[in-house]
């Protein structure tokens, strides 16, 4: 159910939704008259944290440069209201982008399904997934497909998201041969890019590829290298071919004016096995490209002209800290078993040793032992050399962005990303911390908190989960201890020194982690079903 | 008799309320050793069987058929079968996905929530700390 509460409360109706004179462009002069004394607050919207522009949604000065093509189209903001304020969103990035990042903005909203590639867009820009994967997939969504009939792109909004999650909980190892792969699509080993190959919907389609994965990719999959070579040979086997062959047979629709290709003989009949080879094909591009006997069609080799071709790939991100979660993934799935397949002791030893602990002794062996469990069974966690360089950070700089890292693990099933909010700077500066917490909760969200115990440097997880009213009226919280039964607490205790004992010994909230949505299409995986009141309210 | 059992969807045809069915199916399934990612998929693997299913109907042995390419768990296939008392529509199997989200995405907070601390952890900031790692120990010579 609360993926249906998040679907309804996050776009509540379209009538509803201000856009205090943005998305006609109109707003700037209207603004200018009204009184300037605003005072300093955290935004209320936790996407402004994660996307500086989302703070000034629909009241840009320049809003028309982004739209001046779109006017009356279904594209005009005042036309589609939702769309409008996402738009708005854009807009900051828009005007201070470079000129690739303006030239992608167009080409996105020139595509057949822009509204839910700009949704898509919206959510891999929350990820914080590198701005090429960024592109490449949310031009995948918003491209359709075929030039008739189906508006879809060659993947969902959800699934790029998917898929760029996935991509950065890859390993080491596995993260440079897809890089590779994304690398070479489109080209030719001594050519070079080729003009008529559409690397876009090569990369798309190897992301969409991996995005179908995702369980198989964990750090203690026992099939993850299989999975992976599947995943690389898909890319060898479509590269270079055209994009139409590419859209016919990568799935299983087809365009509404009968072009070409018949549904391949390998589709079983039988009602049951056709439907699982509809919905797997529609997941699964290597399945579907299997289906159609995995035929080439390949372009000419014609180089591509341009010096620099615009969506070459830089250099992959290497840095170490970019393992450490998915070692933090090991871990808790590992602790998830028991002492099955690492003792809790060299679990708990080596996430003391990657906070920047100095561990001597037992607990220093006891370590060596979590290290050897992940290198012998572990499926590519991380380099060697990635743990003194994660623990460096723990005790320098800090660099590592804890609540990104949580977000990466939990955002494929909650569809939310977190931003760290300490609960005091929240109330020196007037945000109401219980209310945002309520209004989290109102619209399906779990909001994770940290407390900590006085005089110990540890802090213990807490889940706030529901809230609800004493006899009296009064607001309380009902929160998960992780080791215990939901508790009942009165709201205004998060803010007090000392919380109820039940949570811990002379525990106080420290910060918690306030959701900002991802999923702005209709719940679960972006479709709709209306007949359980799943609509696209976008 | 699993709360499943008695249907998805309510008698006006909406989604029934399935929230202590899911927490005790996550809670289950995570004590079980199940990893969180193998539910999501078989989620997301019935959300598109409803979505092609049209006016159709699927039975339970079409279903774990159609399933059998995900390796899904065992204990969450004997969770799901009760659901089955007769073929499912699309508006059950909708019901159906969305129920195996809520699941996945307890199970998600049982798994990683505890690894929250550790994410977090950051290393004593006294003098002694600082200067014993990363760039403090260059600038130190």
């Amino acid at each position: 159910m609360t993926a249906i509460q998040r679907n309804n409360a996050l776009l509540p109706n379209s009538g509803q939704v201000q856009l205090r004179g943005g998305g006609s462009g109109r707003g700037a002069g209207v603004f200018r008259r009204d009184a300037t004394g605003r005072r300093f607050r955290f935004p209320a919207d936790p996407a402004a944290e994660l996307m500086p522009s989302a703070e000034f949604l629909g009241s840009e000065p320049d809003f028309q440069a982004i739209l001046e093509d779109f006017r009356d189209s279904p594209l005009d903001p005042s036309r589609r209201r939702v769309l409008g304020r996402l738009m708005g969103m854009f807009a900051m990035d828009y005007q201070g982008a470079r000129a690739e990042e303006r030239r992608f903005l167009r080409r996105l909203l020139m595509g057949r399904n822009a509204r839910e590639g700009y949704a898509a867009n919206r959510a891999l820009h929350l990820c914080q997934i590198p701005h090429v994967i960024r592109r490449t997939l949310a031009l995948g969504v918003a491209e359709s497909r075929f030039a008739t009939g189906p508006m879809s792109g060659f993947l969902g909004a959800v699934q790029a998201r998917n898929a760029a999650i996935t991509f950065m909980l890859l390993g080491p190892a596995a993260r440079e041969r897809v890089w590779n792969a994304l690398t070479r699509a489109g080209s030719h080993d001594k050519i070079g890019p080729l003009k008529n190959a559409d690397r876009l919907a090569e990369r798309a389609l190897i992301l969409k590829a991996l995005a179908a994965r995702r369980h198989l990719l964990g750090p203690w999959s026992i099939v993850g290298h299989t999975a992976l070579d599947e995943v690389i040979a898909f890319a060898d086997e479509i590269r270079a071919n055209s994009r139409m062959h590419l859209a016919l047979t990568t799935t299983l629709e087809r365009p509404k004016d009968g072009l070409t290709m018949p549904i391949p003989e390998k589709v079983p009949a039988a009602k049951g096995a056709r439907l699982a080879a509809m919905a797997r094909a529609a997941i699964d591009p290597v399945y579907a490209w299997r289906l159609h006997g995995a035929r080439q069609d390949l372009v000419t080799d014609e180089p591509w002209g341009a010096a620099a071709a615009e969506d070459a790939l830089p250099d992959l991100d290497r840095s170490p800290l970019l393992d450490r979660t998915r070692l933090h993934q090991a871990l808790a799935e590992a602790r998830q078993l028991g002492d099955e397949l690492m003792p809790l002791a060299a679990n708990d030893a080596l996430a003391a040793h990657l906070g920047g602990r100095d561990l001597k002794g037992e607990e220093a062996d006891t370590k060596e032992v979590a290290l050897r469990v992940l290198a012998d069974r572990g499926f590519d966690v991380m380099r060697a050399d990635a743990i003194e360089a994660i623990r460096d950070d723990s005790k320098g700089i800090y660099r590592y962005d804890a609540a990104r890292a949580f977000s990466m693990l939990v955002s494929r099933f909650t569809g939310a990303m977190y931003v760290r909010r300490v609960f005091s700077d929240q109330v020196t500066a007037g945000a109401e911390p219980i209310g945002q917490i309520e209004r989290a909760l109102a619209q399906g969200y779990v909001v994770p908190a940290v407390l900590a115990e006085l005089r110990k440097t540890t802090v213990k997880p807490l889940l706030i989960v529901g809230a609800r009213g004493d006899p009296k009226g009064k607001p309380e919280l009902v929160v998960q201890p992780i080791t215990g039964e939901l508790l009942v607490v009165p709201a205004k205790s998060m803010l007090d020194p000392v919380l109820p004992e039940e949570l811990g010994t002379r525990a106080r909230a420290d910060a918690y982690l306030a959701p900002a949505a991802l999923d702005l299409l209709a719940p679960p995986f972006g479709i709709v079903f209306p007949e359980i009141g799943l609509e696209d309210r976008l | 008799m699993s709360e499943l059992a008695k249907g998805l969807l309510d008698a006006k045809g909406a989604p029934r309320d399935l929230a202590l069915t899911a927490r005790a199916t996550a809670k289950a399934l995570v004590a079980a050793g199940i990893d969180p990612s193998s539910i999501d998929i078989v989620a997301e693997h019935t959300a598109r069987l409803a979505e092609v299913l049209g006016g159709e109907t699927l039975s339970y042995q079409e279903y774990a058929e159609a399933l059998a390419h995900t390796a899904s768990p065992e204990q969450l296939l004997a969770i799901i079968e009760p659901a089955f008392t007769r073929p499912m529509n699309k508006a059950s199997l909708a019901a159906l996905a969305v129920h195996l989200v809520d699941v996945g995405e307890l199970m998600a907070f049982a798994v990683y929530a505890p690894e929250l601390p550790n994410i977090s952890a950051k290393a004593d900031r006294s003098g002694g700390a600082a200067r014993s790692a990363g760039v403090a120990k260059r600038l130190r010579g």
